[in-house]
């Protein structure tokens, strides 16, 4: 693939050199966004005017053009990243942006930042670029098919337009803002995606209940964007980045500081028993978290509602219930990587943090083992995707957590490949078999589809990890690897535990998604009754008009007896394409074992991702021939076990005997079967813990609170506008009258006011030490007498001076803060007296008693 | 600029555009067709405030200007920035006026012609620099607008909220008026920089100078002079804040607008709000917010406007909640609107303290003050326009439950209104949201967290009132029988609106470009205004 980019690189120097010539006006970037933009807009506005077949050339055109600006966007990067340089001369970041126009100032901390709306493509952002066009485009392209037969094709393209300029704004913003811009609105178009056919109301519900878990994890995004912004004084990443990589930056050292609220933290969390051994495990715990370590968590947090990870993953699963296109673009190849997309966006920060990271390690390990015991029983084809979906973002969270972040986004890049197609075919086999997806009813199918079966057959083979031929082997093995190799400042033992969980994970893996191939495409068919000599009436179906369904709506037409029936090109295509990708996108990150260097990948991402000398990735460091070949011949082996372990069994299972060993088993244990066929009852569990406490309150909010407070006082309000409702009726005169004796009156308490409430604006400044400088604004005729020194007492004279400069005596303030407090009697033009007065924060440093 | 009269042109071009529309009015057979004239010559109007603006960033055109106009009218940028959004929300209204008054028959030329006329006072009280320029341009436009409201000559309430509206106009005239004297009186002045510089001044009497007892009377009557030029700032005040209808000066606002023809509202709510805070901010800010002088007033009148803001933001909300008409509550909720404004005010003053980082946080309040304005008058035009749009002769949207169920019976016009009351509440990407947080960002850089808080806490309010809208729109179904709302079909208001809509992104998206062309009008204004240098004032001013 290096050399197809080389070669491509080549060709178009002239062109690249015309566009980069301006660093910060690379407006390619801002075609690729507004291009998707202008076609949600059209389908969204326009789509009854221009019709089906309009609407499918707006859509699939204006994702393609997006792909093919990328595309060239991406090799002026390489060109730009490979460009020679000056001899002895550092190579520059590989970066092309594009400012659309300032956006607006905001206040971080002490000073203000001046947010521009800014696209930046690197190395980074690059490759999530050209995962997300590419597959974007491919699924549009095979959406055209699968949704022929449906109604609300104008909305339905609306919305995945509107999600790929959404995902692109997530991916190319180049600050956590216009991150969260993009956040928010993939959201949003995954809520109306999946409630796509919103008449259901199961449907809907799931819709829901993506919208209302992401809403959670989004509490955490804000949260810790503002602790990141305020302490390290930006919101743009470069800014971060910066302000991290000076020696002894100083925003390393904000960040590492610890919030004084800690304690009170842990006497919240055990309940105020400041005598239980929760509160000294509690104290024990957080004072490991540090402002910055905090941010990362509470950004991890969005991550996990985002990408679907322990706690916050069971939206995902009943996010099935869309378009199957939109479960293969937004719920397993593009969306839910946005968490993981963000790790490694902000991995600079990450790396500083060990705790955390080994939070995010075990987390991401522990959501691959748990979906994958879920997804070895479902039987509905696109539930065990789901699962599998879920564990294989574990996978990836699991490596960022390690420190592994390139390795966690090569397996991005390589699972969009094989899951999309997964994805899809499993779309194709819905649509060929009248939307049946238990896998009791499938079988057999590799004789109808055979496109869709060797396609399946293909990205499955990627999934489950076969040796050395598929894309799926090359980036689990660089997880592994990397977790049994890393080494966590803090926590020594995530490594091997990580390994150890992904190892069982990938086994059951292999087991679930061949026992789902086996079952789907081996066999005898049982949908329905498939001899043909049993109906007379027979007909071939023929390709124009043979029942198309979808995921909801029924066959309208078609007889009872036709087979399952092959997919147009337009379908099968699109797989076919992702098929060969789910093969030979793994040959970029070939590992080291192999080639002696870094491989393509690595080497591409090394300057996003890799943070040597810190200490989660000290194992780059201490990197040396003999222990990295144990380690990586230890996790092929591993990787290579899990393969085959996993596919042995499930051959012998539902390919050797028929499926009667699960049978069995299923029957021996069936407390623990039915155990994962309820997904651990965790459903049940936050129906329990949340849901319902939530709903008892909310009820109280609408029934008590609602009903007679707010309800009371609106009403109580009423009552004004009513009295003179009631006035007006009786007289018109008096109203006016009344109108005039509220101005009449509003006049005397302005009066009033000025008279006898003498008030003057009070700022005041330290300057150093324990000198202050005071000034006042009062009015005319206004005199002064001071109060520096706070001991109460004024001097009996007042002066017109409005600036006063003086030392002040020190404060005990509470929190262990330097203040000081000084007053001024303010004497205004009518002779009235009153005290302003005003408490002074001191420098801390200068005064040196802190 | 070589001819000083071009400073003129946007008033101008309104002037004898109203004269041509009277003509043409009564030669013409039939009635209507005014519309889209009138409409074009505020745009006109907007157009040739936009071109001045090059040549008005140029202190010494500005200083001949301003001499060459004896210093009654200021052409500094923020007049014309003002002179933008009055032209532009004035011909946006007339758009609206057009098909809502042949709807519902009372299409008749003079409201166009009331309308222009009443548009060029708006411009001469936004640039106002002398206390009788000042008033004259807000007779003009109250006249005109007094009559816009009692338009629909066969409604007592239309004819009763214009009567109130007059006379209680007429009475807080009369208390500008007299605080103007006052000060006339105090300091031989009717320019404001002439009444800034004055007041500057210690009180000297030459003539006694010597004599026994002189200084104790120069005393007493620089007591006299200083305790008569507070209260009759504090008249000038209640004058101005009854136009911007603030709390305890609003009682007329609901009535008057309720009464209007729908599209006078919003004029009334835009334009005229628009002018009123214009003249505001050059009084307040301009001559008596100048913190370094002695003749400030800053300390006294931002306690006084502060009470204004969040009482009018706090009562303007809970009154809106309780309303059942949609047209009253953006009645009400425009005198919250008011408040939010008024809390702008508030902080810029504080442009020289030592806590406001010098000059520049009073000055991007003041700057936040324009950019509301501006901010205001497209959301408001466009949701009165899609009130408009969504009645007809005799089916009127004009409560709540006229709304009900139009999310599914006319979902366009649905759309529309939910956009421009979205933007109302304060919902990003519309430019409501960068509204207020410039507004809150000021009052925090300011150090006034509380007056923020006070803002967000009642935005939070409003967006309640707000929401039922959308609420009743979209999840109500009509009681059965009642009288629903019947859109009207108009190509001119969908026009306007889809403009309006336009103008009301392309702001939120660009918040920083367009709040940098109001930043820069105030750099600019304080320039003018001192018209002399001022003498020095003396140290012992007692």
């Amino acid at each position: 693939m290096s050399a197809v980019i080389s070669s491509l690189a080549q060709v178009t120097p002239q062109i690249g050199n015309l566009v980069s010539a301006h660093p910060d006006r690379y407006f390619v970037l801002g075609l690729i966004l507004i291009s998707p933009l202008l076609g949600a807009i059209i389908n969204g506005f326009f789509g009854k005017k221009i019709g089906r077949e309009g609407v499918y050339i707006t859509a699939v055109a204006t994702v393609g053009m997006s792909f093919l600006f990328s595309l060239f966007a991406y090799f002026t990067l390489y060109k730009t990243a490979h460009a020679p340089v000056a001899e002895g001369a550092a190579h520059g970041p590989a970066q092309l942006s594009y400012v659309v126009w300032d956006w607006f100032r905001a206040p971080v901390g002490a000073g203000t930042v001046q947010l521009k709306l800014r696209y930046v493509l690197d190395e980074l952002s690059g490759v999530m670029l050209l995962v997300v066009t590419g597959v974007g485009t491919l699924i549009h392209i095979y959406s055209t098919g699968y949704m022929s037969h449906d109604e609300g094709y104008a909305r339905y393209f609306a919305y995945l337009n509107l999600f790929m300029f959404s995902m692109l704004n997530l991916i190319l913003g180049d600050s956590m803002v216009l991150l969260f811009v993009g956040w928010e609105g993939v959201g949003l178009c995954s809520y109306l995606l999946i409630g796509f056919w919103f008449t259901n109301t199961q449907y809907a519900t799931a819709g829901k209940k993506a919208f209302i878990v992401n809403r959670i994890g989004d509490v955490g995004v804000i949260l810790g964007m503002t602790i990141l912004a305020w302490k390290t004084g930006g919101f743009e990443f470069a800014k971060i980045r910066d302000a991290l990589n000076v020696d002894g930056s100083n925003a390393l050292t904000a960040l590492n500081e610890k919030p004084e609220f800690n304690d009170v933290v842990a006497y919240f969390l055990s309940f105020g028993r400041t005598d239980s051994k929760v509160f000294e495990f509690w104290m024990k715990v957080i004072p490991e978290f540090s402002w910055g370590g905090a941010a990362c968590f509470f950004l991890f947090v969005g991550c996990t509602g985002k990408s679907a990870q322990l706690p916050l993953y069971v939206w995902l699963p009943d996010a099935m219930a869309g378009p199957t296109p939109v479960s293969a673009l937004i719920h397993a190849a593009t969306m839910v990587t946005a968490g993981v997309y963000l790790l490694c966006r902000l991995s600079f920060v990450y790396v500083h943090f060990p705790t955390v990271m080994a939070i995010i390690a075990v987390i991401g390990a522990l959501t691959a083992l748990f979906a994958a015991s879920i997804a070895l029983v479902q039987n509905e084809l696109k539930k065990v995707l789901a699962y599998s979906t879920v564990s294989q973002l574990g996978f990836m969270f699991a490596a960022c957590g390690v420190g592994a972040f390139s390795a966690g986004l090569f397996h991005v890049y390589t699972h969009a490949m094989f899951k999309a197609c997964l994805f899809l075919g499993a779309g194709a086999v819905m649509h060929a078999c009248r939307d049946k997806q238990d896998l009791r009813d499938l079988g057999g199918l590799k004789q109808f589809t055979p496109h869709t079966f060797r396609t399946f057959l293909i990205a499955t083979a990627a999934i489950i990890g076969t040796p050395f031929v598929t894309a799926g082997f090359y980036s689990k093995d660089e997880i592994l690897f990397r977790a049994l190799a890393s080494q966590n400042a803090n926590h020594a033992w995530v490594g091997k535990f990580v390994f150890a969980a992904l190892v069982a994970g990938a086994t059951m893996t292999a087991f679930y998604m061949c026992r789902l191939l086996f079952l789907t495409f081996w066999g005898e068919f049982k949908g329905w009754s498939l001899n043909k000599e049993d109906y007379p009436n027979y007909v071939e179906p023929s390709h124009d008009d043979h029942g198309h369904g979808h995921d909801d709506h029924g066959h309208g037409h078609g007889k009872p007896w036709d087979p399952p029936h092959e997919n147009p090109p337009v379908m099968y295509i699109p797989l076919y394409v992702l098929a060969g990708m789910s093969v030979i996108a793994g040959f970029v990150g070939l590992p080291y074992l192999f080639t002696h260097k870094e491989s393509v990948w690595g080497q591409w991402l090394i300057r996003s991702t890799e943070h040597t000398g810190k200490p989660i990735t000290e194992w780059n460091l201490v990197m040396t021939e003999p222990r990295v070949h144990s380690a990586e011949i230890t996790a092929m082996a591993a990787g290579f076990a899990a393969f085959a372990i996993g596919l042995g069994l499930a051959w012998w299972i539902y390919l050797s005997q028929k499926g009667e060993p699960a049978r069995k088993l299923s029957s021996s244990m069936r407390p623990v079967y039915q155990l994962l066929v309820d997904k651990w009852r965790v459903d049940e569990l936050y129906d329990f813990i949340i849901v319902r406490p939530l709903r008892f309150a909310s009820e109280f909010a609408a029934r008590v609170i609602d009903r007679w407070l707010i309800d009371g006082l609106v009403n109580l309000v009423g009552i004004i506008p009513r009295a003179f409702g009631a006035l007006a009726r009786k007289s018109q005169t008096g109203v006016v009258h009344t109108y005039g004796a509220v101005i009449a009156l509003g006049l005397a308490g302005m009066f009033g006011w000025v008279v006898f409430l003498p008030t003057a604006a009070i700022s005041a400044r330290a300057d150093g030490g324990e000198r202050v400088t005071v000034e006042v604004h009062g009015g005319p005729n206004y005199a002064y007498a001071w109060d520096i020194d706070g001991d109460g007492e004024f001097p009996a004279e007042f002066g017109t001076e409005t600036r006063q400069s003086g030392t002040c005596r020190k404060l005990e303030s509470p929190d262990g803060r330097n203040v000081c407090r000084v007053s001024v009697r303010v004497r205004n033009a009518f002779g009235h007296i009153s005290t302003i007065s005003r408490v002074i924060e001191l420098p801390a440093s200068e005064s040196g008693s802190r | 600029m070589k001819d000083l009269l071009l400073y003129l042109l946007p008033i101008v071009i309104l002037f004898i555009g109203g004269f041509t529309l009277m003509l043409v009015d009564a030669f013409q057979k039939e009635e209507g067709g005014l519309a889209v004239p009138t409409a074009m010559l505020h745009f006109a109007a907007a157009a040739a405030a936009l071109a001045l603006w090059p040549y008005a960033g140029n202190a010494a055109d500005l200083a001949r200007a301003q001499v060459a106009f004896n210093g009654w009218l200021a052409f500094d940028r923020t007049t014309l920035f003002l002179d933008i959004t009055i032209a532009l929300g004035g011909g946006l209204t007339t758009l609206l006026a057009g098909s809502y008054l042949a709807e519902h028959k009372l299409e008749r030329g003079e409201f166009y012609t009331l309308i222009t006329f009443a548009s060029a006072g708006c411009m001469m009280l936004a640039g106002a620099t002398d206390l009788i320029m000042l008033f004259i341009g807000l007779e003009t436009l109250s006249l005109g607008v007094y009559a816009l409201t009692g338009f629909r000559r066969t409604s007592a309430r239309s004819q009763e909220g214009a009567l109130k509206y007059f006379l209680l106009g007429s009475f807080a005239a009369a208390l500008l008026l007299y605080g103007s004297a006052l000060l006339y009186g105090m300091t031989g002045h009717t320019d404001l920089a002439g009444i800034r510089d004055a007041l500057g001044r210690a009180v000297e009497m030459p003539a006694i100078a010597g004599q026994e007892g002189a200084a104790q009377f120069v005393a007493v009557q620089q007591t006299v002079r200083d305790r008569v030029t507070i209260l009759a700032m504090v008249l000038v005040v209640a004058g101005l804040a009854f136009k911007v209808g603030s709390v305890p000066f609003h009682m007329w606002t609901p009535d008057a607008y309720e009464g209007a023809p729908t599209p006078a509202t919003a004029y009334m709510a835009v334009t005229v709000k628009a002018a009123a805070f214009g003249a505001m901010l050059r009084v307040l800010i301009g001559v008596f917010g100048d913190t370094s002088g002695p003749a400030s007033l800053a300390g006294g009148w931002p306690g006084l406007l502060v009470w204004l803001a969040v009482l009018s933001m706090l009562i303007g909300n809970l009154v809106a909640l309780a309303q059942s008409s949609v047209k009253r509550m953006l009645a009400y909720s425009s005198i919250a609107h008011g408040g939010y404004i008024l809390a702008a005010f508030v902080v810029a003053p504080r442009a020289e303290s030592l806590a406001g980082g010098g000059g520049s946080v009073g000055q991007s309040a003041a700057a936040a003050v324009l950019f509301y304005l501006l901010a205001y008058t497209v959301s408001n035009v466009g949701a009165f326009g899609a009130l408009i749009l969504a009645g007809s002769r005799g089916k009127e949207a004009v409560s709540y439950e006229d709304l009900a169920g139009l999310g599914k019976r006319h979902p366009a016009v649905a759309l529309a209104l939910s956009f421009f009351v979205l933007s109302l509440a304060g919902m990003p990407p519309t430019v409501g949201f960068f509204a207020k947080y410039n507004v809150i960002r000021s009052a925090i850089e300011a150090g006034y967290p509380w007056l923020a808080l006070a803002v967000v806490i009642n935005s939070a309010i409003g967006v309640y009132y707000y929401l039922r809208v959308m609420v009743k729109m979209y999840m109500h179904d009509p009681q059965p029988g009642a009288v629903r709302a019947e859109p009207m079909s108009s190509p001119g208001i969908s026009l306007t609106l889809i403009a309006t809509a336009g103008m009301v992104l392309a702001l939120g998206m660009m918040p920083q470009r367009f709040y940098g062309y109001a930043l820069e009008a105030v750099k600019l204004a304080a320039a003018p205004i001192a018209a002399a240098p001022a003498d020095a004032p003396p140290a012992n001013a007692n």
